[in-house]
């Protein structure tokens, strides 16, 4: 097992440095569309030497994998948020974008499983159909289009919440129940969603186990249906289900466009496209870089978690 | 015995009366007095007869911080104290009323260093925590500008040009010429500046000479590279030796043309890239290519021989003069130094010391500007609006080395950043807000000259990048303002809080009209769109659009445009504040010469006057448009450019964005119009426009990679003569048109009196001499300079317009909407003042009072703003 996760964490960090020089080679090709004031255009070109971003590609790519090695440097803002750490611009987005993914998964992953575990235990029932055709629909419109829906109702016309999030120091903090309140309409948002997605999952394989012969038989040995529903059916269903849980709560530091523009959440889904169109290299490579990171990583955990849900999985194992 | 008996007496009775006399007359004044006192302390004591006295006057209540203070009522005695008089201050708690404007903004500023801003968004913070030497507002009577002293004192800058100007050593330090006698001396050399003494920084430190010298050390500092050093390095503002300073050392490639005092064994021939004779537009080849004839010298093509083989970079011989004149020749230019137009040198910038650029002090509050050539009065007042200062203790600890790059963290955070304006910052949140307060400290709320002004307590500004999130926000009372889109003027578009500004930029098509070019995009992408480089093509594309409909549906409030300059332009302002270019008759004459409407007006044509022509220009014309189609389509096969079938797919480079909804809108209006434009010619139902995103549209058209572009000029709107060199100078800057429009060759013939005869005369040039003397001051030796330049900047931008490489369709206006809570100075729009900003502006609410309000309209304030 150490040896298999050994064995991960090497390739993890093989294709992590194979992503990095692709990405790196790829942004260096945009070149910025200068001032169209010559002098001010000439002053951006001098920066930019004096940046180092007239040396070759290689070169650079070199030191700036030097800079991160040695010196744990991943770079200076030299657009967006002018001359600081790219690790501090990352970090200081990273609170609402993690705090309002993770309050919208504490609430959606019960709320989906559970009525998941309901549809699957009255399928083909009337109560079934109706949840499977809201899901449906759920699944089918844009965060967006909720997000911009329940802040007209509870924002707007009915005022019963904060249009936009609250800022932090009129909140009293990140853990304040201003803070709490004021981000409740991008938590609905993003919710919706991901109980629609939890619940379909759930119900999709609570089905399947469901039928298996190992129900009957645990059906046939006496137990009901509550009993070997619980006991039986739930346990193996989980398998599926919780690595899905695992990633989700991994990938809540990704954050989301569009709804945080639409809250006015100062969180880092935005900071991916700001670094992109200022051509802030160094952000961009930082942003990308994470979230390569959380997305590598996310897989190694998910891949563990199925030893740890289910003993008869073994990695590593000839 | 009765002697003495009456003796006695008579001393007894004396003694009575002097006891009577004692008791009856008051008392001493010197013992009792008239006391003032507050909160217990003593502050004056008088006695009856100084109080009573002539010229005696109260003294103040001492003022004390939320509260207003006055004495007890209280009587002066007219005739005796027969004890002390205490008269106690009585304070009342002041009601302190807030007044915050709270509005938004789509995104954080980057930084808020005045030395290296950008964008509109960089200015923001400091359009309220700084100030000026002198700023513009309005008047009293808010109906035009007026200057403000402010970080100098009133009327405190002086013109000292003639006391220095005749000592060489002094000019020679700053690198300038010396003049003979004071009379000789060109005013605006040497300005003198006389600071305000009370102006400090927020933490209460006097700002001194010392930290204007300190921050435009800074500023120029050649390892910073600081973006805006450019204010003090170019143009009408430029500070003696500051370029020097600022490029110190480094040294650049530079055309020999421009170093006429560089020796032949200083420059270097190299014919492989652009060069100065051909206006530094296209490579030579593109011209040899072209011109190939022209390069033959005696049968020897002088290209191939220079740029054929493998060494391309030549020391100048006399064999290299002989033949690069020789091929200028061949193109009509016999100046024997034009081979130093095809070559280049090494300029490397003097090591300067900041002690030799142009600026110094005499003593704390006194301060000198030497300027590299003389500066107007008026760009002087304007250069004023905006300084340098940066608060060195903070500057300095912030900065580091960051890839050879020296930089400074300054202004990125409220630590990192000190006010010396009106407000302070006192709150930054990265992307959700930013807080300014009333700046204690400012001079302005205790110098008297500012009463009635600032009301504005506190400045709330959220940062919230979605339009329609901001907008409920509007509609539910907590923001001031609203800019508004197309769709919102459904609903606003008569509302009394309604306010329009006019900007001065115009949004047109900008094409690439290169053949070549045009068939290589065909190549390539296999899209039809070479008949672009068909004139009547474009023109037609111009009369096709319907400007009216597309302004009123397809933008928030935009206004239809024909021309380049818009009417925010003024050519004159200082002397005429209503000098709009656009309102002169040539102007007006130039676009009605665009649409064929120059003969319309007058006594029994068309239209009786000018104006009435003028505003009767549309620029649609649905018929016209579809003759013009035809005809490019027939010219367009016959020249083979076109197989007559195919459809024609034009990419239009929208933004660097994503198309937004709105731009979406605007495509579909515009094949709209160009559909109905083609009904029944040969490209009918053949047309299609496909906007689209590009990071770099204008390189991208300019180089002839794209075919067409939607983008907007404008800005410098005092400077019309200056502006029109984006359109027709590359040496200012490039032109985005430039793929099939080399304005350094193409010639335009006007004819004026240009020498005063009483003639006119007709005088060809290029676009770009022509443009380059408008910025000049070739004209300025004329009797009426500006009549000349406005001559010639009509007829120049006649020619720009009649080549159709653009087509104008929108002149800017920004629509937004005020709340009730606030009340602007003037809803007419001044030029340079606005409508009085945050100066002028006043509440019709308090905070307090505005959350009554809301409470009482149920917290929904769109009834009342449609």
């Amino acid at each position: 097992m150490v040896k298999y996760v050994i064995k991960r964490i090497l390739l993890m960090l093989m294709i992590f440095f194979i992503i990095m020089f692709i990405v790196f080679m790829l942004i260096k090709q945009l070149e910025p569309e200068y001032s169209m004031d010559k002098t001010m255009a000439d002053i951006e070109k001098a920066r930019r030497e004096a940046m180092g971003y007239d040396k070759p590609l290689l070169v650079q790519f070199g030191i700036y994998v030097k800079n991160i090695v040695t010196k744990w440097d991943w770079g200076t803002s030299f657009k967006m948020r002018k001359y600081y750490g790219v690790v501090d611009v990352i970090a200081e987005r990273l609170p609402p974008t993690i705090l309002i993914n993770f309050y919208s998964l504490i609430l959606s992953i019960p709320l989906g499983i559970g009525v998941g575990i309901y549809a699957a235990l009255k399928k083909n029932k009337w109560q079934d159909h109706v949840l499977s055709t809201v899901i449906m629909i759920a699944i089918s419109v844009p965060s967006y289009v909720y997000a911009f829906l329940v802040q007209y109702l509870f924002g707007y016309r009915w005022q019963l919440l904060p249009l936009t999030m609250a800022p932090l120091s009129e909140a009293g903090g990140w853990f304040s129940w201003t803070m709490f309140k004021s981000m409740l309409l991008p938590i609905m948002s993003l919710s919706f969603g991901t109980i629609a997605g939890m619940m379909r999952f759930t119900r999709a394989e609570l089905t399947e186990v469901l039928t298996s012969e190992f129900m009957l038989l645990a059906r046939t040995k006496g137990l009901t249906k509550a009993q070997a529903t619980v006991r039986h059916a739930l346990n193996n269903a989980m398998v599926p289900i919780l690595p899905s849980i695992i990633s989700s709560f991994v990938g809540i530091i990704g954050g989301s466009l569009i709804i945080e523009q639409i809250f006015s959440v100062p969180g880092v889904g935005p900071v991916y496209i700001q670094s992109i169109n200022l051509l802030d290299y160094n952000v961009f490579m930082g942003v990308s870089m994470f979230y390569t990171f959380i997305g590598l990583a996310t897989t190694i955990v998910v891949d563990l978690s199925y030893g740890f849900i289910d003993p008869r999985i073994r990695m590593g194992a000839r | 015995m009765r002697k003495f008996k009456t003796f006695a007496m008579v001393l007894v009775l004396v003694l009575a009366c002097v006891l009577v006399l004692t008791a009856c007359t008051p008392e001493d004044q010197s013992n009792f007095k008239i006391v003032f006192k507050a909160d217990g302390n003593t502050i004056a004591s008088y006695t009856l007869a100084q109080v009573l006295a002539e010229g005696w006057t109260e003294p103040t209540v001492p003022a004390k911080d939320g509260y207003t203070g006055e004495w007890a009522a209280y009587e002066i005695p007219t005739d005796d104290l027969t004890a002390d008089l205490v008269i106690n201050a009585v304070y009342t708690a002041v009601e302190v009323k807030s007044y915050t404007y709270r509005t938004y903004m789509a995104s954080s500023p980057d930084t808020w260093n005045n030395h290296i801003w950008e964008t509109n968004a960089d200015s923001y913070i400091f359009g309220y925590t700084e100030i000026g030497w002198i700023d513009i507002s309005l008047n009293s009577t808010y109906d035009a500008y007026e200057w403000k002293y402010e970080m100098m004192v009133e009327n405190g800058y002086e013109d000292v040009s003639a006391n220095y100007m005749t000592d060489p050593a002094f000019a020679e330090k700053y690198g300038l010429t010396a003049y003979e006698t004071a009379e000789e001396v060109p005013a605006g050399y040497v300005m003198k500046v006389q600071l305000n003494p009370n102006a400090c920084w927020e933490d209460g430190t006097k700002i001194t000479t010392k930290d204007y010298l300190d921050s435009m050390e800074d500023l120029l500092d050649p390892a910073m590279l600081n973006y805006r050093a450019n204010s003090y390095t170019e143009g009408e503002g430029e500070i003696a030796n500051a370029a020097n300073r600022f490029n110190s050392g480094s040294t650049v490639v530079e055309d020999a043309a421009a170093h006429t005092d560089y020796a032949d064994a200083d420059i270097w021939l190299d014919v492989t890239g652009y060069s100065v004779f051909f206006g530094a537009s296209y490579p030579v080849s593109t011209y040899y290519g072209a011109y190939t004839s022209m390069f033959i010298v005696d049968g020897v093509d002088i290209f191939q021989k220079y740029a054929g083989g493998e060494q391309t970079v030549w020391q100048i011989t006399e064999e290299v003069i002989a033949d690069w004149n020789a091929v200028s020749a061949n193109f009509g230019d016999d100046n024997p130094l034009a081979y130093r137009e095809y070559c280049f040198c090494n300029f490397t910038y003097p090591e300067t010391p900041f002690d030799d650029v142009g600026i110094f002090a005499e003593g704390d509050y006194t301060l000198y500007i030497v300027y590299a050539k003389p500066i107007t009065d008026y760009n002087f007042k304007i250069h004023a609006g905006s300084l340098w200062l940066v608060k060195q203790d903070i500057y300095d600890s912030t900065k580091r080395e960051e890839g050879g790059l020296v930089v400074t963290n300054y202004g990125t955070s409220v630590a990192d950043y000190m006010s010396y304006g009106p407000y302070k910052l006192v709150e930054y949140q990265e992307e959700k807000i930013i807080k300014m307060e009333k700046n204690e400290k400012w001079y302005g709320y205790t110098d008297g000259k500012h009463v009635g002004q600032f009301q504005t307590t506190a400045i709330r500004t959220e940062i919230i990048p979605e339009q329609k999130t901001a907008l409920q926000m509007f509609e539910i009372g907590e923001l001031d303002d609203i800019a508004l889109t197309a769709t919102d003027m459904d609903t606003y578009r008569y509302s009394k809080y309604l306010l329009k500004t006019d900007d001065t930029y115009t949004y047109r098509f900008f094409f690439n009209t290169d053949l070549e070019s045009l068939q290589a995009i065909e190549t390539e992408t296999q899209r039809h769109v070479a008949i672009i480089s068909v004139t009547e093509f474009r023109k037609a594309w111009s009369m096709a659009i319907n400007r009216a409909d597309f302004a009123l549906n397809g933008t928030a409030g935009m206004k239809p445009a024909f021309s380049l300059l818009n009417t925010m332009y003024y050519y004159d302002i200082e002397n005429d504040p209503e000098s709009r270019y656009r309102n002169t008759d040539v102007a007006k004459l130039a676009i009605l010469k665009l649409y064929n409407m120059e003969n319309d007006y007058g006594a029994g044509k068309t239209y009786a006057t000018l104006d009435e022509a003028y505003n009767a220009v549309t620029g649609f014309d649905i018929e016209q448009a579809r003759e013009l189609f035809t005809s490019a389509y027939n010219i367009a096969v016959e020249s083979q450019i076109y197989n007559g079938t195919d459809d024609i797919n034009i990419q239009v480079l929208y933004s660097k964005a994503t198309v937004s909804a709105a731009g979406y809108l605007q495509q579909d209006m515009m094949q709209k119009y160009l559909d109905e434009a083609t009904v029944g010619t040969p490209l009918e139902g053949k047309i299609t426009l496909n906007y689209t995103n590009h990071n770099d549209r204008y390189g991208a058209v300019g180089e002839g990679d794209a075919e067409c572009g939607w983008g907007a000029w404008g800005g410098a709107y005092l400077y019309p003569f200056r502006m029109v060199s984006c359109y027709a100078d590359p040496d200012y800057t490039d032109i985005h048109e430039r793929s099939g429009f080399n304005a350094a060759v193409e010639t335009v013939t006007i004819s004026y009196d240009f020498n005063g005869d009483g003639e006119a005369e007709d005088v060809t040039k290029t676009y770009q001499i022509w443009a380059k003397e408008l910025r000049g001051t070739t004209y300025d030796k004329l009797e009426n300079p500006n009549e000349c330049k406005l001559y010639v900047l009509s007829a120049l931008e006649y020619a720009l317009l009649d080549r159709c490489c653009m087509i104008p369709v929108l002149s800017d206006v920004s629509v937004s909407m005020y709340s009730a809570k606030v009340k602007y100075a003037t809803l007419d729009y001044v030029a340079l003042a606005g409508y009085g900003g945050i100066r002028y502006m006043t509440y019709n609410y308090d905070d307090e009072a505005w959350d009554a309000f809301l409470e009482e309209n149920n917290n929904n304030l769109k009834p009342i703003y449609v």
